[in-house]
């Protein structure tokens, strides 16, 4: 039973709201405005439309290389998603359908990692990383993160409810273990598979410190980190040109958030991160 | 990249609708059933989880070690390898890029409590502390204004949650843009009144900035948590105190708020960990740490330290402390949570 509520209450409840979201609202509209304004207009307080959106995007896009790195992003988001949808997949089979000495050890082990942020590894990361002579590459943003914990007990809990008696069809048919994986548990799998990508691509995406010390050109950089180059470089001569190119680098993953609201937030919800 | 809680990640599945996720985790370990991850590692509990026989589903002696490998390998040297190599440089002294070390036992860790060290650790303390309150306090106000009986809360969730999409990078450039002195908005409805300030020049106000900034950033996902405990609300005990005469906000502050505990321990863990990690990227695109180091928090001072001043053996130590802070707060949520959970099963 929820309370009724007065009609002047109700009011002031829609005012607070409206604030609220006016204040939440607020900086992405000026962001996207700016956006569309030409050199000095955007150099200006005004907020009025213009109609340099186009040509604002082209510029970040081609001139400031933003679309060179927008797509490394997107190459990284697929290695980084497949490589730890794969691995976790086959972790968490391993925990489920095997009994063998060191399993619980094991699974402590990964348990544990959740509660070690990257951010305080990476000094010693670094020297790894260079150590292994792929500082500065692709492979340095992809492989430290391909392990996922996350991944691994989202696996994991949705295996534990796959009834016993399918694999043991399976079992009966004579097929080895790996096809029973493939062809019975695989494709009972793939709503677990997809809310995994979706955080993995929202978290990927948005990845900054690491990206930032560990890649040193400019042309393999990620996105959220050329936005940093675009203010030193920007900020005092076109304020619209770095708004367009704050305006797509949110893109993805809003639109990614508008069409999979749910399954967003679901993913959203099991862990941003790992 | 933030510490969470396990367990309760652990408890939370696909299939679980985010509306009932906060729930489902307190559920999983405060009746220690299918979310406790040490009684799982016990043959007879597992089976009985899936089909009720004991026994391993599948059969092959090597096959799970090399279903295993891959992920042992990664977290062996990109995780466990880094923590405890962090953990030995913070005993030592750094020099010549990495080349000779020098043990100075606790030097480090007492160089992180005196002079400017000191004010970062108490700066940083202060400022998460500001953001985890606001960003907490202020969804958990909204949700429970969107709890009401109102028109449109769906329409208003959906506006007021969406940011959460966005970067801190991008949230960055934002309220730097938004704030500044020439062309920000923020200015000219300010100027209106006369005053027209400079917010990344002054200490306090680049450090207001960076707060609002932040806490703007988390209110969405906090948001999200709290509107779904919100309609997993037993209503007994809310009935019960209508009953009794409590007038709405004795409702809402001695039935409502000690309910949603869980959630909020929940919510502790993960604001604290982006105020302390997440901030970086925040920091790195508004002021650089500046002015006058006024929104240096420790992350930032971790990378300037170790990658600006050379200084290893002190970022390794300032990185050990944020660890070990972050591991308290995760541990001490864990034990609160278990002895106060108000959902009924």
């Amino acid at each position: 039973m929820r309370t009724r509520v007065r009609r002047s209450t109700a009011v002031a409840v829609h005012v607070i709201l409206g604030c609220l979201v006016v204040v939440m609202c607020v900086p992405v509209v000026f962001a996207f405005l700016k956006a569309s304004q030409n050199l000095t207009v955007s150099n200006s307080p005004s907020l009025a439309p213009g109609g340099e959106l186009l040509d604002n995007v082209w510029t970040v896009l081609s001139k400031y290389n933003l679309a060179r790195l927008m797509l490394n992003t997107l190459v990284i988001v697929c290695c980084i998603t497949v490589g730890k949808t794969l691995l976790s997949l086959l972790a968490a089979a391993a925990f489920v359908y095997f009994d063998f000495p060191l399993r619980g050890p094991l699974f402590v082990l990964v348990l544990f990692t959740l509660m070690l942020p990257t951010e305080v590894l990476v000094i010693a990361l670094y020297d790894l990383v260079t150590d292994l002579g792929i500082y500065d590459t692709y492979a340095a943003l992809v492989i430290p993160f391909l392990a996922s914990a996350t991944g691994t007990l989202l696996f994991r809990q949705h295996f534990m409810k796959i009834p016993r008696e399918l694999l043991d069809s399976g079992k009966v048919d004579g097929a080895d273990p790996m096809r029973i994986l493939v062809s019975i548990v695989l494709p009972l799998t793939w709503n677990v598979i997809a809310a995994l990508a979706v955080i993995e691509f929202v978290y990927v995406w948005n990845a900054y410190l690491w990206p930032f010390l560990v890649i040193q050109e400019s042309e393999r950089q990620m996105v959220q980190v050329g936005l940093s180059f675009l203010i030193t470089q920007q900020e005092v001569s076109h304020v619209g040109v770095v708004m367009a190119g704050v305006a797509l680098s949110m893109l993805p993953p809003v639109i990614v958030f508008m069409i999979l609201q749910r399954r967003f937030l679901q993913g959203f919800a099991l862990g941003s991160d790992r | 990249m933030q510490p969470q809680q396990s367990a309760a990640r652990d408890s939370r599945s696909s299939a679980v609708s985010v509306a009932s996720v906060p729930v489902a985790a307190t559920r999983g370990h405060g009746n220690g059933d299918h979310g406790n991850p040490g009684r799982l590692r016990r043959p007879v509990r597992r089976a009985r989880a899936s089909s009720g026989r004991p026994g391993a589903a599948l059969n092959g002696r090597l096959l799970p070690y090399l279903l295993l490998a891959p992920t042992m390998v990664v977290i062996a040297t990109f995780l466990y390898y880094p923590m405890a190599r962090t953990a030995y440089l913070s005993f030592f002294d750094v020099a010549l890029l990495g080349r000779r070390l020098r043990f100075v036992g606790f030097d480090n860790f007492r160089e992180l409590f005196v002079a400017e060290n000191l004010s970062v650790v108490v700066r940083t303390a202060v400022i998460s502390g500001l953001v985890v309150v606001l960003a907490i306090g202020s969804a958990l106000g909204a949700a429970a204004l969107l709890n009401m009986k109102i028109r449109g809360t769906r329409i208003y969730r959906l506006l007021l949650i969406w940011p959460l999409a966005l970067s801190t990078a991008v949230a960055g450039v934002m309220f730097l843009m938004l704030f500044n002195p020439t062309f920000g908005s923020v200015n000219v409805v300010l100027r209106v009144f006369g005053v027209n300030p400079q917010w990344f020049t002054k200490p306090i106000l680049a450090q207001a900035v960076l707060i609002l900034a932040l806490v703007w950033m988390k209110f969405g996902y906090n948001l999200v948590f709290y509107s779904a405990a919100f309609q997993n609300l037993p209503q007994e005990p809310l009935d019960a105190a209508l009953v009794d005469g409590a007038s709405p906000w004795q409702r809402f502050r001695h039935v409502t708020v000690p309910l949603l505990s869980p959630v909020t321990l929940f919510l502790f863990v993960t604001n604290t960990s982006f105020a302390f990690f997440d901030s970086f990227a925040m920091i790195h695109v508004m002021t650089r740490g500046g002015p006058l180091d006024s929104t240096t928090l420790m992350i930032y001072d971790v990378y300037q330290n170790a990658f600006q001043f050379r200084r290893t053996g002190l970022a390794a130590a300032e990185a050990m402390l944020m660890f070990v802070a972050v591991v308290a707060i995760i541990l001490l949520q864990l034990r609160l949570t278990r002895r106060r959970v108000h959902y009924g099963s």
